[in-house]
């Protein structure tokens, strides 16, 4: 089967949202419960998805004091760069549960893969933006920065 | 203030490091809580659902769109048959000879395996891994580390049930491992899958052992897991492994993870009687 129907990450950019745009509480329970949902349905090892979601869910955290990705450009870099970074983060977390997964396998840089997955997490990470506006958990317009995209 | 913030995120982080960690004692070697369970089957129904309109609209499109080469494909598979009709023959002749020379030698007959028919449900939902759900579980018989097979070859085995599905990990995941022999030269090795490549490696071959490309790799009885000789992968490529000892060989699967729709669970011969009943 193709990669293109193979390489998808959906939950990738939910978490990295969520690390950036929600209090850590909030988005905390949400990503427990969808990393152990995702893990009920993979076979690999439970506990393992649940590491290397929350993980990123911190490091999203971390880097929204550093840069609050809220214009496209910024948005996209960051995913871009995430999808980049769970490449050698999942084989990482693999490595301590016993599982096989080689960082320097050429099926783990598939350009195209790493691409697609920057484009769909974008596009998520925009419906997610609108949701929350639509729901009126953040101001429809920012009054800081004037009429944002996002 | 900025003192009470960093107590609370250490305090939230300790937690949150204790709460994973004893989830994933909890577990360990793939054990289900009933919470898990209960998710599994909320999951696995909708999934089974979905699986179900998909397998419609392919029959559709299937059977009405794409019967453009039908005949012609007919033609090939009807010489094929042919072909493999006189094959048989020739088999059932081996068959009945072995049968009887094993008679003359009073050697016991083996006892045979039952298989029961699953259909596969969902594929995983990780691009790193290579499991599979089937709609069968504990109230099948099913069990934890059964056989699971394909009219193709080996799938994998079962490591995760819950009442009504059990999870496949396939030959092919990054945590499967699997003792095959070469059919051709007996040489024995441990199959593991790897991530992704949708191939996997034969480990722990010496390199005076004869393998070539195009070697069939075959199922050993150890365990009573799978039926002995089961199609199992082809040797795709062999070369020496730079610490001289062992031998690195790539072997392509016997069976399309990504297009089995129907598998048989292997009841090993002291459960056959209770998965019949």
């Amino acid at each position: 089967m193709p990669s293109f129907f193979t390489g998808w990450d959906l939950l990738l950019p939910i978490v990295i949202y969520l690390g950036q745009r929600r209090a850590i509480w909030e988005g905390i329970l949400i990503v427990l419960f969808n990393s152990h949902l995702y893990s009920l349905n993979s076979s690999a090892p439970i506990g393992l998805f649940v590491c290397y979601y929350v993980g990123f869910f911190f490091f999203a955290r971390l880097v929204a004091y550093i840069v609050y990705a809220q214009t496209p450009p910024s948005v996209f870099t960051l995913l871009f760069l995430v999808t980049i970074l769970a490449r050698f983060v999942l084989p990482l977390i693999s490595q301590s549960f016993d599982q096989s997964i080689f960082i320097l396998s050429w099926a783990n840089w598939n350009l195209w893969n790493l691409i697609l997955n920057s484009v769909l997490g974008f596009f998520i990470y925009l419906v997610l933006g609108q949701l929350d506006r639509l729901t009126l958990k953040v101001p429809p317009r920012s009054i800081t920065l004037g009429d944002n995209i996002l | 203030m900025a003192t009470g913030r960093k107590y609370y995120l250490v305090a939230l982080l300790s937690s949150v490091t204790c709460v994973v960690a004893l989830y994933v004692y909890v577990h360990r070697q793939g054990r289900t809580t009933w919470i898990d369970s209960g998710i599994i089957s909320i999951t696995g129904a909708l999934q089974s659902g979905v699986s179900g309109i998909a397998q419609g609209v392919k029959g559709v499109v299937d059977h009405y769109f794409l019967l453009v080469d039908a005949k012609k494909r007919n033609e090939e598979l009807e010489s094929e048959v042919s072909a493999l009709r006189s094959k048989v023959v020739s088999q059932e002749e081996i068959l009945l000879e072995n049968k009887r020379l094993q008679e003359q030698l009073s050697l016991k007959a083996k006892e045979k395996e039952t298989l029961l028919a699953a259909k596969v449900v969902a594929h995983d939902v990780s691009p790193d891994f290579l499991g599979i759900r089937i709609d069968r579980g504990l109230s099948h018989g099913v069990q934890l580390g059964m056989g699971v097979i394909h009219t193709n070859g080996v799938v994998g085995r079962i490591h995760r049930v819950t009442p009504s599905y059990a999870d496949v990990i396939t030959v092919l995941d990054p945590s499967s491992n699997m003792d095959v022999i070469i059919q051709r030269s007996r040489a024995r090795g441990i199959l593991s899958g790897q991530s992704k490549s949708l191939t996997g490696k034969l480990k722990y071959v010496d390199r005076l052992e004869d393998v070539k490309v195009d070697d069939l790799l075959v199922s050993t009885d150890f365990g009573h897991i799978f039926p002995k000789g089961m199609m199992v992968g082809t040797v795709t490529g062999v070369s020496p492994n730079s610490n001289g000892i062992l031998q690195s060989i790539s072997v392509k699967s016997a069976v399309d993870i990504y297009r089995v729709e129907e598998v048989f669970l292997v009841f090993p011969p002291r459960q056959s009687e209770k998965a019949i009943n």
